[in-house]
């Protein structure tokens, strides 16, 4: 039984911080058609900038959240601004479009963070990353509850500012309806900008969350790319509820059913998953 | 959004994606700066004018993942060619002439090293070729040189890829999956059999790297009596390894061994602090060979063992070239151990380039196969495979720094054995 009960609680921490991952890049998706893929380029760069902000003023990660979420959400309406706006105005398939603008952002800037930080793996060491915490009859990591705290706090802010805000509202319009929002007054073009911005802010903040845990280098974007995609097509495009639930079945099947079949079997049994809820639901677990 | 709109979606990112891997198609060269001997040179009279042309320079092509996965340790490597390369001009060349060197950047992808290195030999004619990394790159090589008849010095592909009688690729010094812990388990031996371990849970990324060091585990468990307790593959990327350490705590192992790269090798050391895993020893693969394992993970990665064909601290007279070569380059006396694999697998084809006397293939080949070799990891013969006798040495992070502790005739430090857990 504690076996399980670890299994879940490993599950759950892994499962926030994907979804923490998959939220913005699933909103964007949703108010803009754009298919952001250098969203975990942002991530990868939050990871830098917290790695910085440890290693060179000794200030914890998730502090200088406080200055790398704002910096990230403006630098994503910027990004709204100057590329995609232009973009969606000259082309009609959005979505295919910003694949391949987004990912040529992201080839840069896997570049740029190479030439900055050259390609050597980073890990962030912090005093509680490497110490364990027992809760009960389970044990934790450090590293991975705070990361998941920190995905829980950012997913129910989001969650929150959708629901309980004007501007969130105008977001979800224009996720149903483009243009029937325009009609009803909506500042599209500024609510599309503050959908990138929260996408990049939130990408940022993941990137934070995520360097807790994992080892990070340039290159790590492709791999989160491939786990920020499984998460949004999983749980639905444009749903903060979605994707955290979608994000909890992927980290709950990676670590509880490994407690039955052998371990190199998990990947297995999550893509038919996937392939399941596609075949019952292709929008998703859950439908904006 | 309609399944069909999502899975061409799908479909054009992993299209993308793919094309990551063949974007990057960089070229670097390294030409000599200074001019080489008289002995090459060519002396030409046009109407009655004497002009004195420098040789032509001897080129020598390689293809390493300079961008891509592998790019960590790929740029140590194409360190330790260039740093070679310039070495060799300094002191006057190869066969009396200049060396030129071509490393063209394969993105990590095992196809592209394969195209370019054919491409460096047919297209642009290079003299002699040097060896790819990782693994995988070098393996196909092999077969491509063997096709061109290029004698090929590298890592190789582990053991598989040298029983294929090949007659070209030496493996100088390889790195051999099969050998990893050697060391190690050398060490155990050397133990009183009640403080040797008595069972052993292992994770092993499921690749080729990791079944090769899987397999001489398995078989060096199995010679020392060691009960395996647990035996999982993983793939990539690695969610979590708690389920997996997890598993190692409950069932009792005393010996954990991670055959892992470096973010997994992370994570499992990790999730072993979080679950309060506390196992008389741990092994691990291929991260603790790279320098972020000490410079990122500090005294985290304490007490770990791994294996390796190469060490800074080696007491041979040839590293002391090495160490300055760092000191230039990195700012430390401590050069990174995949630097020293470059350096080591270009050396060896220069000593026996020079004891062949020429550039015919052959030649060189037949030399190798018929001389000693010693280089900065210690003097090598080579038989029939291309492969020196087996060989490990063992490595311990001790106060993050991964110290060279076996065997005893070249330690620098004493392994620290069972781990001190709370001390």
């Amino acid at each position: 039984m504690d076996q399980v009960l670890q299994a879940i609680s490993t599950g759950l921490l892994v499962g926030l911080t994907y979804a923490g991952l998959g939220v913005g890049f699933s909103l964007t998706w949703g108010a803009t058609g754009v298919i952001n893929a250098a969203h975990t380029s942002v991530a990868v760069l939050g990871a830098y900038l917290g790695y910085i902000a440890l290693d060179w003023w000794g200030v914890d990660p998730l502090v200088a959240l406080v200055g790398i979420v704002p910096l990230a959400f403006f630098a994503g309406w910027g990004f709204f601004e100057a590329l995609l706006r232009p973009l969606k105005r000259r082309v009609r398939l959005v979505g295919m479009a910003s694949v391949v603008l987004t990912l040529g952002v992201a080839l840069v800037l896997e570049s740029l963070t190479t030439v900055a930080f050259t390609a050597d793996p980073r890990v962030v060491r912090t005093g509680y990353t490497g110490a364990g915490l027992a809760l009960g009859p389970v044990r934790v990591g450090g590293g991975p509850l705070a990361a998941a705290a920190m995905s829980l706090v950012m997913l129910a802010a989001v969650y929150r500012f959708r629901q309980g805000t004007y501007t969130g509202r105008a977001l979800r319009a224009l996720e149903q309806e483009p243009e029937g929002a325009a009609l009803t007054g909506i500042d599209v073009r500024r609510t599309s900008g503050i959908a990138t911005g929260i996408g990049f802010a939130t990408a940022a903040a993941s990137g934070v969350a995520l360097s807790l845990v994992y080892a990070f280098s340039p290159t790590t974007f492709l791999p989160w790319l491939v786990l920020t995609f499984l998460v949004v097509i999983l749980g639905g495009v444009g749903t903060v509820l979605g994707v955290t639930v979608a994000g909890l079945i992927t980290g709950l099947t990676v670590s509880v059913v490994a407690l039955w079949i052998p371990f190199a079997w998990t990947n297995f049994v999550l893509f038919v998953v996937l392939i399941l809820v596609l075949l019952a639901r292709p929008t998703g677990l859950t439908t904006r | 959004m309609t399944r069909k709109m999502l899975m061409l979606v799908v479909t054009a990112v992993l299209l993308a994606a793919c094309g990551l891997a063949e974007d990057d198609g960089g070229t670097t060269t390294t030409t000599p700066e200074t001019t080489p001997p008289a002995a090459g040179e060519t002396t030409t009279t046009v109407a009655g004018t004497t002009t004195t042309e420098p040789p032509e320079p001897i080129v020598i092509g390689a293809t390493l993942p300079l961008s891509g996965p592998f790019a960590d340790t790929g740029r140590f490597v194409r360190d330790g060619y260039e740093a070679m390369a310039a070495y060799v001009n300094e002191q006057g060349g190869l066969l009396g002439r200049p060396v030129e060197l071509i490393v063209e950047d394969d993105g990590s992808d095992a196809g592209q090293a394969v195209s370019l290195l054919e491409r460096l030999i047919t297209v642009d004619g290079v003299d002699l070729v040097l060896g790819g990394y990782p693994g995988s790159s070098a393996a196909a090589q092999m077969a491509l040189a063997e096709q061109y008849g290029k004698v090929y010095v590298s890592m190789g592909g582990h053991m598989a890829s040298f029983q294929q009688g090949f007659q070209y690729s030496f493996g100088a010094p390889p790195l051999m999956g099969q050998w990893w812990y050697r060391g190690f388990f050398d060490f155990l031996a050397s133990l009183p059999p009640e403080e040797r371990p008595k069972t052993a849970a292992m994770m092993t990324v499921n690749n080729p790297v990791g079944a090769a060091v899987r397999e001489g585990t398995v078989a060096d468990l199995e010679a020392a009596g060691i009960e395996i307790v647990m035996d999982e593959l993983y793939d990539l990327p690695l969610a979590s390894a708690e389920p997996l350490v997890g598993q190692a705590k409950d069932r009792g192992a005393e010996l954990f061994i991670a055959n892992s790269f470096f973010p997994d090798g992370v994570l499992a050391i990790r999730a072993v602090y979080a679950l309060d895993y506390r196992p008389k020893a741990i092994l691990e693969g291929i991260g603790t060979l790279i320098p972020s394992w000490k410079e990122e993970l500090g005294e985290e990665g304490d007490y770990v063992f791994s294996g390796t064909a190469m060490h800074p601290d080696l007491p041979f007279a040839e590293v002391d070239l090495l160490r300055r070569m760092s000191e230039d380059l990195y700012g430390t006396s401590s050069p990174p151990i995949y630097f020293m694999f470059g350096a080591t697998w270009f050396d060896t084809l220069i000593q026996a380039t020079e004891g062949a006397g020429s550039l015919d293939q052959a030649a060189i080949r037949d030399w190798l196969r018929n001389n000693e070799v010693c280089s900065f990891g210690g003097c090598l013969t080579f038989d029939d495979t291309g492969l020196p006798e087996p060989y490990s040495f063992l490595i311990q992070v001790q106060d993050g720094v991964p110290e060279l502790v076996g065997p005893p005739e070249v330690a620098t430090k004493d392994p620290v054995y069972p781990i001190p857990w709370g001390e």
